[in-house]
């Protein structure tokens, strides 16, 4: 089987099956030795495996890249000179590292990882620790050795080097010379989205912060780079950042911490603007109000610590994404919540919804929430307050009983009482709860 | 609304400890209700609120004045009020009706039926194992009855006079013996007899203290010294928690083997058994929530296993002074000092919103009740 198309058909079929046949269906795609399959199925199979996250079966090139993970865009979402990393670069990357590290380290990593559990952290730390110093080393000699740009040999393969992908190079020698310092933050820190961080964390990112700072700017810039990417709120990072003492003068502090922001909001923004092509992909309206409300809180911290800086390229960001943003909200999630949330509750009290389907409903009612709490930032308040009510009246409409309640028309009320709950906050639900029964 | 030192840490009696309540709210997440001026009277110790130093101390107004909660907490205060509430046993029957309800949604609701129907069951059998045992003193054996099937109508009429017998021999009225074999039965079914094929609810809870005891100073030879300090001070608390559990467990089932003592000097015995059932579920008040936690956080990384082992040590069902003097201020100080160094802030307090997803964790722990 060599067909592309015969691989894509394949990925559709499997995505019928259930969650453990197809990462079984995953783990022998995996062992393809053409890549351009493995990505076409992977392509296909995305959003699954996104939600069940499968451990990656860890792979010397998975090891490399792994420091610089959290900055990698699709392709199609690349944008140059924000500091982010295109799919496309690691190719021709890992082309190079395969063809100037010493190919006895090489060896001895891909036997290592071979038999390294993919979750076990400390493990895999040790294990990079050679290949990303020798890595970082050589990528910066084949740049200095090939300094135009155009084709050039490596190996066994040819690498064609565009300004953009210098930089992209540039890039990734900068993340692999401190690897150890970003794996031992990753180790230490929450998983992403980080939400908040401890005082203990803080120090953490203080203490590694400063001895970067005592060896070059450079670092620094890279270190809180990647940080960024892993947090929910990169403003509060970025303040935190701006309370520091570096060694370094304040407008130097000024320049660095604007530089790394309007990266973040430039890479924010590229994301937004491919929100509408992820609605024909994924048409999950809970997990698409799940991305709104993370891209918000984003949006909004980073427009806070950039606030100030007069720069219309900053404003212009900020506008485009909260449109992009709200575009996202009301075609993807209000346009169809009501029928999402109704058909999983029968009209009736007679009929009782089942298990799954009352969760199916809850669910539906914690993405209207969650597009009621970003409302307000992205300016549709009208349009999803008019759609919230229209919800809540029909489930009081629903609630209604001429004749004192049953068992399973009090049921049937505490359902939509709790529904309303989630759409609209305790005090609604409490008030129609103290209008049926006279009380709590 | 007050906020204490560090004299949170350890209170100097069960009252003054409080009763955990399963809220919803994440801010009032294992809120100890504590009841000084009587049942109705109320005010909450809150550890959860700031993440921060101290405990802060609020009656239900002030919480209401200060706080999003959710609906289930107001119906849960409510129904607290109104039924009294001054003792762990109730508040975990009311904490089950109200979640049966819905109000904390439908999975926690579907588990409180479940749970409610268990018990139900459990403690008919407890009440069918007691009647055996006493069948016993007059030399029937069960067997008999078994094979006539125990509905039918011959084993019930065999039953009624063989009880008759026990009645006259324990020199009480027929009707008396029911009603204290009732009443025993509900009393003990929450430990479980000795012959029961499965431990009651809170035997297993106490059975599951050493299991995490164990697991968290496995845990706490990978953390760094500061944090791995506190989980090795919870897996003491676990460990002292048990031991006396065991304890309190032995001198229960003790009592219920010399049964035909206990129902001849009912009077007399019945209520020192109530002081030591209520004595044990004030013991393990609290740990079902952090056992909860512990098993979620046995399934994730290093990083979650610490936040958990933080996070838990504000919520640590610590035996009071009363009953055990474990802890010194100094020591206390020195926990306290290194908790709010690992614990992070509780976001939903600074925002004032309800924070839904936080809400949802605390929903699916009330669905894991036991």
């Amino acid at each position: 089987m060599s067909s592309l198309e015969e691989w894509r058909r394949i990925a559709l079929a499997s995505l019928g099956l259930p969650d453990k046949r197809l990462l079984d269906v995953l783990k022998l795609v995996e062992q393809a030795p053409d890549r351009g399959q493995v990505r076409v199925v992977l392509d296909q199979i995305r959003p699954r495996l996104v939600r069940l996250r499968p451990p990656r079966p860890l792979t010397a090139q998975r090891l490399l890249f792994r420091p610089m993970e959290d900055l990698f865009d699709p392709t199609e979402r690349y944008r140059a000179r924000i500091g982010r990393l295109s799919r496309a670069i690691v190719q021709p990357c890992w082309s190079i590292v395969r063809a100037t590290v010493d190919p006895s380290l090489m060896q001895r990593t891909e036997e290592r990882v071979r038999v390294t559990d993919p979750l076990n952290q400390k493990d895999i730390f040790a294990i990079g620790l050679a290949l990303w110093s020798a890595a970082a080393q050589q990528i910066s000699d084949f740049l200095e050795k090939n300094n135009s740009i155009g084709r050039h040999r490596v190996g066994n393969d040819h690498v064609t080097v565009t300004e953009d992908v210098r930089q992209q190079l540039l890039n990734i020698s900068d993340i692999l010379s401190i690897a150890p310092e970003i794996e031992t933050a990753k180790l230490n820190l929450p998983d992403r989205p980080i939400k908040s961080l401890s005082p203990v964390e803080i120090e953490l990112v203080s203490t590694t912060v400063m001895r970067l700072a005592a060896s070059s700017m450079r670092k620094v810039q890279t270190f809180i780079l990647l940080l960024l990417a892993r947090m929910a709120r990169p403003g509060d990072l970025l303040q935190a950042l701006g309370e520091m003492s570096l060694p370094c003068s304040n407008a130097e502090r000024a320049e660095l911490l604007g530089t790394i922001g309007s990266n973040a909001l430039s890479a924010l923004a590229s994301e937004t603007q491919i929100l509408r092509q992820q609605q024909n992909d994924a048409a999950d309206p809970s997990a698409g109000a799940q991305l709104v409300e993370q891209l918000v809180a984003r949006l909004i911290s980073l427009e806070r610590s950039l606030y100030g800086s007069h720069d219309h390229k900053v404003a212009d960001q900020v506008c485009s994404a909260r449109r992009e943003i709200a575009n996202f909200v009301l075609d993807t999630v209000i346009v169809k919540a009501d029928q999402d949330l109704f058909e999983n509750l029968s009209p009736d009290a007679a009929s009782e919804p089942t298990l799954e389907q009352m969760e199916n409903a809850e669910r539906s009612a914690l993405s209207l929430r969650r597009c009621a709490r970003v409302a307000d930032a992205v300016g549709i308040r009208k349009d999803v307050e008019q759609k919230l009510s229209t919800i809540c009246a029909e489930l009081e409409r629903r609630s209604v009983s001429d004749t004192p309640y049953d068992r399973a028309q009090s049921q049937s009320l505490m359902r939509s009482i709790r529904l309303i709950e989630l759409i609209a906050g305790p005090d609604e639900a409490q008030r129609l709860l103290m209008a049926r029964l006279g009380g709590l | 609304m007050s906020s204490e030192k560090t004299a949170g840490l350890v209170a100097n009696s069960w009252t003054e400890r409080g009763i955990a309540v399963f809220f919803t709210t994440p801010a009032l997440t294992q809120a100890r209700m504590r009841c000084n001026d009587g049942p109705g009277r109320c005010e909450f110790v809150l550890p959860s609120l700031s993440g921060g130093k101290g405990y802060y101390i609020m009656p239900w107004k002030s919480i209401m004045s200060t706080i999003t909660t959710t609906l289930h907490d107001r119906v849960l205060f409510e129904q607290i009020q109104k039924r009294n509430v001054d003792d762990p046993i109730k508040m975990r029957y009311v904490t089950l009706d109200v979640a049966a309800q819905g109000l904390a949604g439908p999975r926690a609701a579907q588990k409180a039926r479940e749970i409610l129907d268990g018990e139900k069951q459990y403690q008919i059998m407890t009440t069918f194992l007691l009647i055996l045992q006493l069948l016993k003193l007059i030399n029937i054996s069960p067997n008999n009855l078994i094979e006539q099937g125990l509905g039918s109508i011959s084993a019930q009429r065999e039953l009624k006079a063989a009880l008759k017998g026990v009645a006259q021999r324990l020199n009480v009225s027929q009707d008396e013996l029911y009603m204290r074999i009732e009443t025993l039965s509900s009393l003990v079914a929450p430990i479980g007899l000795p012959q029961a094929s499965e431990p009651g609810r809170l035997r297993a809870l106490s059975d599951e203290l050493s299991q995490f005891s164990h697991h968290l100073r496995q845990w706490s030879l990978e953390m760094p010294d500061e944090i791995a300090h506190l989980g090795v001070f919870e897996a003491s608390i676990a460990d002292l928690t048990n031991k006396m559990s065991e304890k309190v467990v032995k001198v229960v089932h003790n009592e219920t083997e010399s049964l035909s003592e206990l129902l001849k000097t009912w009077e007399k015995n019945f209520s020192a058994l109530r002081e030591q059932v209520q004595q044990l579920a004030w013991l393990l008040d609290g740990w079902d929530y952090l056992i909860g936690e512990f098993r979620d956080a046995a399934a994730k990384g290093s990083r979650e296993r610490e936040a958990m082992v933080a996070n838990s040590f504000a919520l640590l069902p610590i035996i009071p002074r009363n009953q055990l003097e474990i802890i010194s201020d100094q020591q206390a100080h020195k926990l306290t000092t290194v908790h709010r160094r690992w614990v992070r802030a509780n976001e939903d307090w600074r925002t004032g919103l309800l924070d839904y997803e936080q809400v949802q964790r605390n929903e699916v722990r009330k669905a894991e009740l036991r």
